[in-house]
């Protein structure tokens, strides 16, 4: 029986932009990710790795131009953002936003509820919400004081990105995108964000992680690496190839 | 352009005869009739309009925990108030103060539970007067949907402290409320005024930092629905050596609202080392919001550090972004952010029936 991807990426071609000055990023992208699989995209600045999880996640002024993405065999291009997020798709941002006067744990709330009520679900009772997601904060070496402040707000950057990987345990969508989840992380903070995801990974849903280095790497182990070069995929290869690009730099492939 | 034809000039009651002020007050008037200040206050809202209401029948207000030790309620002052009755600052609530019984509360020692105001229709001008040392909670609501007005003064004593919640959210047609506020040596004050507009409301908002190192907050978080107005005035005025002054209003406007928020700071000559800060940020919800905003700085001292600023917009896209991308559906995201914009602005002692109050009138609105 063949398997079926959770993420299939057919000739992605995506432009930036408004229409007139609008400019192409992505130029004929192709990506399979099943079940499973933890996939990463490493590439030099510019190529096109943030626009992927932007295309991906369906952020405005970004317009596919040419091909298709199936999330679970659904097409994304008919989805809006929200129901991408409902249909199973996550994107850990690489600059979460802070959001002040609405709390970590109204916004947690909010988004567990549209899930649920999108699911036709039960929606999670208040008390049992919050002991969840208290352990999560905990489990994370987030202080649950910081639930009550607003989303993100004044959150140092460590903090930002482990409340994107909170964020992914308690929402636990089939299909990940970590955009540059690693960047301005000290080593115990990468640790802990690494140890999410890897709590967050099983045999049914799938990650895939945009990274400048090398180094998250040793503690996420891809099934997959890619190379992104100028909007399209260049190479491809297992963990391996993530040291040979960190040896060497990208000017080989390219 | 507003009217500004002349009041009647007040004839000064009894308790006030003999006092400075009684002796210039004919002078002082007239004077603050033809201010440049008085033409600008009244550019947004005719002046006729609020003069009106001030000829509706007014009553003593219902009063909660005046029973408690340190208040006394009196029909007249016990001593000389007239250096809080500024006629060149007010000279519609104070013609209104000399056609009125007063409700004059003495305030002589810190209170262990918060007093209560109710406004059940336009009130007799009431003066709250706060010992030197003393500390309390005020609350102030209002009962009624006819047409009302309600001019308060307030004086804080030296070190006294007050936090006042104001919660304006009856569906009174037109509504003017004037506060002044006089802070001596030492003393705070903290205002959290919440408002959702009606057909009119007008608030005036007079602080006078007098003393060395009074301080002033004010936090207001309002909500103008579709046809509603809402003018703001606030005057802050420094004329004392480090005195502190810190403001933030947040307003939302759905479509064809119309709010006006004029925020003065006047630092005096004499106000040396002070800091003062404001800033008032709108969201217009609709293209035919109307908002105008204007703050200002007045300065005649160079040792001081303020700041202003006033923004106008609509919701952050990349907030909304960041609530659809966890699944929230924009409608929603859209109101919750709009909560999450008046709730930085909401606290106080009426905090919980704020949120309620302000944000109803968001639920069911289309916000683009």
């Amino acid at each position: 029986m063949t398997q079926q991807s959770l993420l299939e990426d057919s000739n992605l071609h995506a432009d930036v932009g408004s229409d007139a000055d609008s400019k192409a990023i992505l130029k004929g992208l192709n990506l399979t990710i099943n079940p499973g699989e933890v996939h990463a995209i490493m590439g030099p600045n510019g190529s096109g790795k943030s626009t992927l999880a932007n295309v991906l996640s369906g952020r405005p002024g970004y317009t596919v131009t040419q091909g298709h993405v199936l999330l679970d065999q659904e097409a994304l291009a008919d989805l809006e953002p929200h129901e991408r997020a409902q249909a199973g798709l996550f994107l850990a941002f690489q600059y979460p936003v802070e959001i002040p006067g609405v709390s970590n744990m109204e916004f947690l709330k909010a988004s567990m509820d549209s899930l649920a009520k999108a699911h036709n679900a039960e929606q999670p009772d208040a008390a049992g919400f919050i002991r969840q997601v208290r352990t999560l904060a905990e489990s994370l070496d987030l202080d649950p004081q910081f639930l009550k402040r607003g989303v993100n707000e004044g959150f140092s950057g460590g903090e930002k990105k482990r409340n994107e990987i909170l964020q992914l345990l308690l929402l636990n969508p089939k299909m990940a995108i970590l955009d540059e989840t690693d960047s301005g992380l000290d080593i115990d903070a990468l640790q802990t964000v690494a140890e999410g995801v890897n709590r967050f990974r099983n045999d049914g849903n799938g990650v895939l992680l945009i990274t400048h280095y090398q180094r998250l790497l040793d503690y996420i182990v891809p099934d997959f690496v890619h190379v992104l070069a100028d909007g399209q995929i260049i190479q491809s290869g297992d963990k391996n190839l993530a040291l040979e690009l960190e040896a060497k730099g990208y000017t080989w492939l390219t | 352009m507003a009217d500004l034809s002349p009041l009647s000039p007040p004839v000064l009651p009894d308790w006030f005869k003999g006092t400075a002020l009684a002796s210039d007050s004919s002078a002082t008037y007239q004077q603050a009739l033809t201010s440049p200040l008085r033409k600008e206050i009244w550019k947004y809202t005719p002046v006729g309009k609020i003069l009106e209401l001030s000829t509706l029948t007014a009553e003593r207000p219902t009063l909660g925990g005046d029973q408690q030790d340190g208040v006394t309620i009196a029909d007249q002052p016990d001593t000389d108030l007239t250096d809080i009755f500024s006629i060149n600052r007010a000279p519609e609530a104070f013609t209104f103060l000399c056609q009125q019984p007063l409700v004059y509360i003495s305030v002589a020692a810190s209170l262990t539970e918060p007093l209560h105001l109710i406004h059940n229709a336009s009130s007799w001008p009431i003066v709250i007067d706060v010992a030197a040392g003393a500390s309390m909670t005020l609350t102030e609501e209002f009962s009624s949907d006819l047409d009302q007005q309600q001019t308060i003064w307030l004086r804080l004593g030296r070190d006294a402290q007050v936090t006042h919640g104001r919660n304006s959210l009856s569906s009174t047609p037109n509504h003017w409320q004037f506060l002044s506020v006089q802070i001596n040596a030492g003393g705070h004050y903290s205002l959290h005024n919440h408002a959702v507009a009606s057909s009119l409301r007008r608030q005036d908002t007079q602080i006078q930092l007098c003393g060395d190192g009074a301080s002033a907050k004010l936090c207001g978080a309002a909500m103008v629905p579709q046809r509603g107005n809402l003018d703001q005035q606030v005057t802050m005025e420094h004329l004392s050596a480090n005195t502190t002054s810190q403001q933030t209003f947040h307003n939302i406007v759905a479509d064809r609202g119309k709010s006006t928020f004029n925020g003065r700071i006047h630092i005096h000559a004499g106000a040396r080392n002070s800091n003062a800060n404001l800033s008032n940020k709108n969201i217009g919800l609709g293209a035919n919001a109307t908002i105008n905003t204007k703050p200002e700085l007045e300065i005649y001292n160079d040792d001081v550090s303020c700041s202003h600023g006033a923004t106008i917009g609509q919701l952050d896209n990349d907030q909304l972004f960041y609530f659809c991308s966890r699944g929230v559906d924009p409608n929603a995201a859209r109101q919750l952010l709009c909560e999450g914009f008046l709730q930085q602005c909401i606290g106080g002692p009426l905090a919980e029936s704020a949120s309620s109050g302000l944000l109803e009138p968001l639920h069911g609105l289309d916000i683009q």
